[in-house]
């Protein structure tokens, strides 16, 4: 395999997974929303008054979680797909050692 | 003696009977009417979040993880290590095992056991149900009975033998509180959960809010960073 061939390779499989990383955005942000949801009224739990404050507390602080997750995963595909353009532009260049590009991350 | 009809929750069965209490005494029914809006609650309220909100949320979860797992495990596979190779790639598979290890396994174990005390949570409120329902009808009978008699001693009996019955629910109540303070705060466990130590020193924490400057940089991608205000 060529250099510039090699290249591609590379940067095919880096896109390919940064999108896999990038599929798993949604779901982690919709769990988050559905958690928004998911508050008690006190009143439901008769007199678990303050279970209700504490479980409450928990789904909103599990919303949040549950939301840095995804934004967290964006920021992996992201990065994921940055390391996939600098093996595009090695490929264009065709100067640049692989394992220079990975000593740049 | 009954005076308005009391306000309870539409899904009590025995509305019914509590007015025949009452129009035997105030007092009593009144004693009743609290304890029944106290402690009835809202199952379906409760089984709505545990059905609709968590277990549709670990179910994403774990598909997610599965997914992840998977898109980690063809990246470690000996074809695509032969494509992606370098540091860059080692810090990578490390950060996401750790990533792992310290976010999305505590998280996707936690919300299950979220779940698990609101199942507890229902039985609690269940079981608080099955005690007003047997009280109520064991009062009725007692008020019934006396109804007939038309003798002012049964019926102060009754009256007695039925404060009696609300005072027994009454401690039913204390304790049923102190148990679910207990839930409570095993609920508090599980949030400060997030903070426990790990043996390699490390701290499991919420993923940090990462700034577009260490993007690109794997090695400052720990999850070892404390979440600060507004991350």
């Amino acid at each position: 395999m060529s250099k510039t061939d090699h290249f591609q390779v590379q940067r095919t499989a880096l896109y390919r997974h940064a999108k896999d990383v990038h599929n798993e955005v949604g779901p982690w942000g919709r769990a988050s929303n559905a958690l928004e949801t998911g508050s008690v009224p006190s009143s439901a739990f008769g007199v678990g008054h303050k279970f209700a404050q504490a479980y409450n507390d928990l789904v909103l602080d599990y919303a949040s979680y549950t939301g840095r997750i995804s934004t967290t995963l964006i920021h992996v595909s992201q990065n994921l797909r940055s390391v996939a353009e600098a093996y595009g532009n090695a490929e264009a260049a065709n100067t640049i050692n692989i394992n220079d590009i990975g000593d740049q991350f | 003696m009954s005076g308005a009809p009391p306000i309870l929750p539409p899904d009590f069965p025995l509305t019914g009977t509590v007015e025949k209490i009452g129009e035997v005494s105030a007092e009593l029914r009144d004693k009743i009417v609290k304890i029944i809006n106290d402690n009835w609650g809202d199952v379906g309220k409760i089984k709505h979040a545990r059905d609709t909100v968590w277990r549709s949320a670990i179910a994403t979860a774990q598909q997610s993880m599965s997914n992840l797992q998977g898109d980690l495990d063809r990246l470690n596979s000996g074809k695509e290590t032969s494509i992606w190779s370098g540091e860059a790639r080692v810090e990578y598979v490390t950060w996401r095992n750790n990533f792992n290890l310290r976010n999305l396994t505590p998280t996707y174990n936690n919300m299950i056991e979220i779940k698990n005390k609101l199942d507890e949570a229902i039985g609690k409120v269940n079981g608080a149900r099955i005690r007003i329902v047997a009280m109520v009808v064991e009062i009725g009978i007692t008020v019934a009975g006396m109804a007939t008699a038309e003798n002012p001693v049964s019926l102060a009996a009754a009256v007695i033998a039925g404060l009696s019955l609300v005072g027994s629910f009454l401690e039913f109540e204390l304790n049923l509180r102190n148990e679910f303070d207990n839930l409570g705060s095993s609920l508090q466990t599980l949030r400060d959960s997030r903070k426990v130590g790990y043996n390699d020193g490390l701290e499991y924490g919420a993923p940090p809010k990462f700034a577009s400057d260490v993007i690109s940089n794997w090695k400052a991608w720990e999850s070892t960073q404390k979440p600060t205000a507004g991350n």
